[in-house]
């Protein structure tokens, strides 16, 4: 092998044996089987994975391939970003960076090492998914297990996935501005972009259209061979209702037709543009570059719009230091708002924003466009809160202080229930008044953000796993539209019943037990 | 042997991290002395081809690095100031990894450097559960794997105990003997007993430069020993440099640096590297 494959061979090989060897890909491939688990019902219950026209396809190996294929590409567009992305800040934080460009490894190389290492883990984690769902076919399966047919699926709808992650995660890690969390949201959109670009034009096409080219989630080749099967664009997949009186069908599975083979050559390929762009962005951990961010944390398009709205807010913080007469909890968590608007003085801009959009938007528009928007800003920021002291190696000073460390999760949760109430404290009056049932919705929805902020990340150390699972969770409730009262947790519908209300009281308190848990966990092993 | 030339960082701010800064040095070991900020990481940073001068050149064995930096890194070693870990990697695929981004291909290797900083016991264990001196030593493992014909070590010390540290200065100087090594510290010992070279750096520019022993003579007659009063003490702490202070029941005896005699009965002393430093940041100005 050539010295540029042996280098290239090392890094891949590093990157994705420090990745396996993280607890939290064992609590990944523990969600894929649940994801599975939940994503194949009993057809008895009335709901089932795939059905076309409202009749249930029958539960054989290829409609179970193409299904969990399917839904395993909307999975690893978002999520499988979140999991791979933090490769060259990794490299960048352990200061190994430095290392690795004092030697003659070529820019190319290191980057092409970084974009195989996504490509391999990325393809382990498709493995895993397809391994479980061929597991709950032998559950509540209605054929016989066909191996080879659930690879044949997994490999024409999956790969162009794989390539668009690995490769993407590589370009925005590159570029200094993308590669903090306004990427990570930025990336969403992305996602949300491409996930809608070919879909719209592929369900109105009756011939394969051009956007078959860039399919990065299969959609348009699916639903080409679909509309060849069922004359119609009506299909879901994902666990839903189906018609109990219609016989189920059988679904013979996808076929690759010469006219296709291209599409899903130039699916696959397109994407791989990705990491030549990224050469043109990466710095090779030039320390004037690396310096300013993590010294300065001037690196993201936030962190330098923070920077630049800092010394407009000095004169609000200094109020912090009359809160100093003697150490209590409710100064700990005054303290820690006040700590967290010191960090993102964006945050006192947005609050200002959000109050004057809740005040003046529509009742409508107030539970349906405001509230959601305010949810995902107030997500960005909460979900530094509780990976603060972890990622900035303050943990031991932090637990040396009077009362922090007994009461950790209290102190935690607290401040983020304080910084999402003070953004849904005008939504909540207004809809006091005139939605109550929402209002009170509204109150736990928030609560329950604030206790999964807090138990995601004291269980990860890493915002990301919360900002992803948020994201995940909007793109559900909205999409949904309120047509499910289960989705309706901080009533932007209006939908939600007492039952759900309830509900959500219940996952706020698991959660909180959880944030307990975790961390007594964490202190005994320490 | 390295030279530099004029060589000058400045920083997007405007600020200086390094400035005008020549010397020449053809083998052995240099020891870069500084205060924090004094720009001893950037120059090293510089000469590991991390980052490019603003202006001036960088040449080894004749060859100018900026323009040619494969042609160094083909022959570098470097270990850089706070360096860090993959926590999920043994010991000995951490330096398969480095060995391999080098061109290094030869298993025993591995062991043979494992061996020299005492951690073929552990290479099996994942290096998340070491010691901050441990780490230390795997990244000075990871530095000397290549054979390097120039070593650059920032802070290579720090966290190292007493007897790891004598380990680690005889390993460096048995390098120095054929190789360039060029390391940095604020343990003024570690450099005393190796360095064949000092360079002292004082706001990014060279504040002297030369062998212990003619930086050492520069203090002469300016090191003074004497035993003062806990008020005179308190008086002078603010005025003068002093390099050690010892409470005793007959006063407290302090040793310091300074021009002339600073009170009477003051002995004059042979300075000692750290005198030197005080009196080459203090006292003097910078190296022509």
């Amino acid at each position: 092998m050539s010295e540029t494959l042996l280098r290239i061979a090392a890094i891949t090989n590093a990157d994705v044996r420090i990745r396996f060897r993280k607890a939290s890909t064992a609590a990944i491939f523990l969600l894929l089987c649940i994801a599975a688990y939940l994503w194949i019902p009993d057809p008895s219950t009335g709901r089932a994975l795939l059905q076309m026209n409202e009749q249930r396809a029958l539960y054989n190996s290829p409609a179970l391939a193409m299904a969990t294929a399917s839904l395993c590409n909307i999975l690893l567009g978002l999520v499988g970003y979140y999991m791979v992305s933090n490769s060259i800040a990794r490299d960048t934080r352990t200061r190994t960076g430095f290392i690795i460009a004092s030697t003659n490894v070529r820019n190319w190389q290191y980057l092409a090492g970084i974009f195989f290492g996504n490509l391999v883990f990325l393809t382990v984690v498709v493995f895993g998914f397809m391994v479980s769902s061929m597991v709950m076919q032998l559950v509540r399966g209605e054929a016989p297990i066909d191996f080879a047919s659930f690879l044949w699926h997994y490999m024409i709808l999956v790969p162009p996935m794989v390539v668009f992650v690995s490769a993407i995660s590589v370009l925005f890690e590159s570029i200094r501005w993308l590669s903090g969390r306004f990427g990570d949201l930025l990336y969403f959109f992305v996602w949300m972009f491409v996930l809608a670009f070919v879909a719209i034009t592929a369900e109105k096409a009756v011939e394969k259209p051009w956007t078959a080219n860039f399919d990065t989630f299969s959609f348009a080749f699916m639903l080409h061979h679909v509309k060849l099967i069922t004359h119609s664009n009506a299909i879901a997949i994902g666990s839903s209702n189906f018609d109990t009186t219609k016989p189920p069908f059988i679904f013979p599975g996808l076929h690759l037709t010469a006219s296709w083979i291209y599409a899903r050559i130039s699916s696959t390929l397109y994407p791989l543009v990705f990491v030549p762009a990224a050469l043109l962005f990466f710095n090779r951990f030039n320390p004037l570059k690396v310096k300013s961010s993590q010294i300065g944390n001037k690196r993201s398009l936030l962190a330098r719009g923070n920077a630049l709205i800092r010394p407009v807010t000095v004169p609000l913080f200094s109020l912090t230091g009359s809160f100093s007469s003697k150490p209590s909890m409710m100064h700990a968590v005054v303290s820690e708002v006040f700590l967290t608007l010191q960090l993102y003085p964006l945050t006192i801009f947005l609050f200002a924003g959000f109050f004057a959009a809740s005040l003046i938007s529509s009742s409508a528009g107030l539970q349906q466009k405001v509230l959601p928007v305010i949810f995902v800003a107030v997500a960005l920021i909460l979900s530094d809160l509780a990976t603060r002291e972890k990622r900035s190696g303050t943990t031991n000073m932090i637990e040396s202080m009077p009362l922090l460390k007994p009461n950790f999760v209290w102190w935690k949760l607290f401040a983020a229930c304080t910084l999402v109430l003070l953004f849904t404290t005008v939504p909540f009056v207004r809809l006091l008044i005139h939605h109550p049932s929402s209002a009170l919705s509204l109150l736990i929805g928030s609560i329950f953000l604030a206790s999964c902020a807090t138990a995601l990340g004291i269980a990860s150390g890493n915002p990301k796993t919360f900002i992803v699972s948020f994201l995940m969770f909007l793109y559900v409730v909205v999409n949904d539209g309120g047509k499910t009262p289960g989705f309706d947790f901080a009533g932007w519908f209006g939908v939600a019943t007492p039952a759900v209300q309830i509900q959500y009281v219940i996952l706020t308190i698991i959660m909180t037990a959880v944030s307990f848990v975790v961390y007594w966990w964490q202190q005994k092993n320490r | 042997m390295i030279r530099i030339e004029a060589v000058s960082k400045k920083y997007p701010s405007g600020v200086f991290g390094v400035k005008d800064l020549s010397f020449t040095i053809p083998s052995g070991v240099l020891g870069l002395l500084g205060p924090n900020g004094a720009g001893k990481t950037t120059l090293m940073q510089m000469m590991a081809t991390i980052t490019n001068p603003s202006s001036g050149q960088i040449f080894f064995q004749d060859v100018d690095i900026a323009r040619n930096p494969e042609f160094v890194r083909r022959r570098l070693g470097y270990l850089p100031q706070d360096f860090g870990v993959y926590d999920n990697l043994t010991a000995a695929e951490f330096l398969n990894y480095f060995a391999a981004l080098k061109g290094v291909h030869n298993r025993t290797k591995i062991n043979e450097m494992l061996e020299l900083v005492n951690l073929h016991t552990v290479a099996k264990r994942t290096v998340g559960g070491f010691s901050g001196g441990m780490k230390q030593r795997l990244g000075i493992a990871q530095a000397l794997i290549n054979d390097p014909d120039l070593l650059i070590v920032d802070e290579p010390t720090a966290g190292l105990d007493p007897e790891e540290r004598v380990r680690f200065r005889n390993i460096l100087s048995d390098i120095g003997h054929s190789k360039l090594v060029i390391l940095s510290t604020h343990i003024v010992s570690d450099i005393e007993s190796i360095a064949t070279e000092i360079a002292i750096l004082k706001h990014g520019q060279l504040a002297a430069f030369g062998t212990p022993e003619i930086l050492l003579q520069a203090a002469i007659g300016k090191v003074w020993e004497c035993v003062v009063s806990s008020t005179e003490f308190e008086g002078m702490r603010s005025k003068m440099k002093i390099s050690s202070a010892i409470r005793r029941p007959d006063g407290v005896h302090i040793r310091l640096v300074h021009s002339d005699s600073p009170v009477q009965g003051a002995i004059s002393a042979e300075p000692n590297l750290e005198d030197t430093f005080l009196y080459w940041m203090n006292y003097a100005g910078f190296a022509a």
